[in-house]
């Protein structure tokens, strides 16, 4: 989280359209707990602005039945931690987007490098 | 000391059930409770007060997490309930506040030295200001009012029951009526 942002309009707006898919991406594989996938996410460049913002994003995930959530007594005797996993319907839609995302990022990187002569 | 027990984290999530108020029930309930357990994790009870400032810091504000949850409403955004105001939220503009403008400053000069500089307009057109006000509640634009009309009303039956009395006591032709009723009244006290 240490690199300059040169345009945060841009990359909000880039976000908005991934990070939901980028979170679905980290739960394809596991399932986390809140306070760990949060903090995979913040680890990554530009992905959040405050930390706080991916709970709501979890809860409309859940909503739209592509999470699904538990919470569970923590083994170390810590607070009880509230664990997500990717559903049916969740990797699909990250399958979808995945694809999407293949074809689009590589049609705007040929308009932008192809445009001037370059290879993409 | 826990860290949900730390008063920079009670008044975050104070702050943040605060901004929250609006949302539909079940999701601030679950807001709170995600963000509580976050906190739970985050802080230690070893956690000194820059540890604490620093994840709260990297939670950011309370008003854009409740942002965040407004955003992912869709159809189950609240129709009736109100969104609460952005903190420090400005008076829209065009809203008249305290009691006193121009408006106002004419309808008190009108209604007091109005009657003795412009006799009867004076008084008239304070009377007039105080009714446009916006600034002034009901009963202040109806005690102004009374106040400023009482007395005229008060000479008014005076001089007629004195006509009436002088009239009455003579014979025929009857007497000429009492001098002009002036209005000497004063305003009163003004709101």
């Amino acid at each position: 989280m240490c690199r300059v942002v040169v345009a945060p309009d841009v990359l909000s707006q880039l976000r908005r359209g991934a990070l939901e898919y980028c979170v679905l991406g980290l739960l394809s594989g596991q399932e986390l707990y809140g306070f760990d996938l949060v903090k995979r996410l913040g680890a990554m460049e530009g992905m959040v602005t405050g930390e706080g913002t991916v709970y709501p994003l979890l809860s409309r995930l859940q909503r739209d039945g592509r999470v699904s959530s538990s919470w569970r007594e923590s083994s170390s005797g810590g607070p009880p931690r509230k664990y997500y996993t990717i559903t049916a319907r969740g990797q699909r839609a990250l399958a979808e987007f995945t694809t999407e995302w293949s074809r689009f990022s590589r049609t705007v990187d040929t308009i932008l490098h192809g445009s001037r002569g370059e290879m993409a | 000391m826990t860290g949900l027990q730390h008063p920079l984290v009670q008044d975050y999530l104070a702050r943040l059930d605060r901004a929250a108020a609006g949302l539909p029930p079940e999701i601030r309930v679950e807001l709170m409770a995600d963000l509580s357990a976050h906190l739970d994790s985050a802080i230690g009870p070893t956690a000194t007060d820059a540890d604490v400032r620093n994840t709260l810091q990297e939670l950011g504000a309370p008003e854009d997490v409740v942002a965040a949850a407004y955003d992912g409403l869709g159809s189950l955004a609240p129709v009736a309930a109100p969104v609460p105001p952005p903190y420090g939220a400005a008076v829209p503009a065009g809203v008249a506040t305290g009691p006193w403008g121009p408006v106002e400053i004419i309808a008190v000069v009108g209604l007091t030295a109005g009657t003795f500089l412009v006799p009867f307009v004076g008084p008239v057109v304070g009377l007039v200001m105080a009714w446009v006000s916006e600034r002034w509640t009901q009963r202040e634009k109806v005690i102004a009012t009374v106040l400023c009309l009482a007395p005229v009303l008060a000479l008014a039956i005076g001089g007629i029951g004195l006509v009436a009395f002088t009239s009455g006591s003579s014979q025929s032709g009857g007497t000429a009526p009492a001098g002009p009723i002036t209005s000497s009244y004063s305003a009163g006290e003004t709101p």
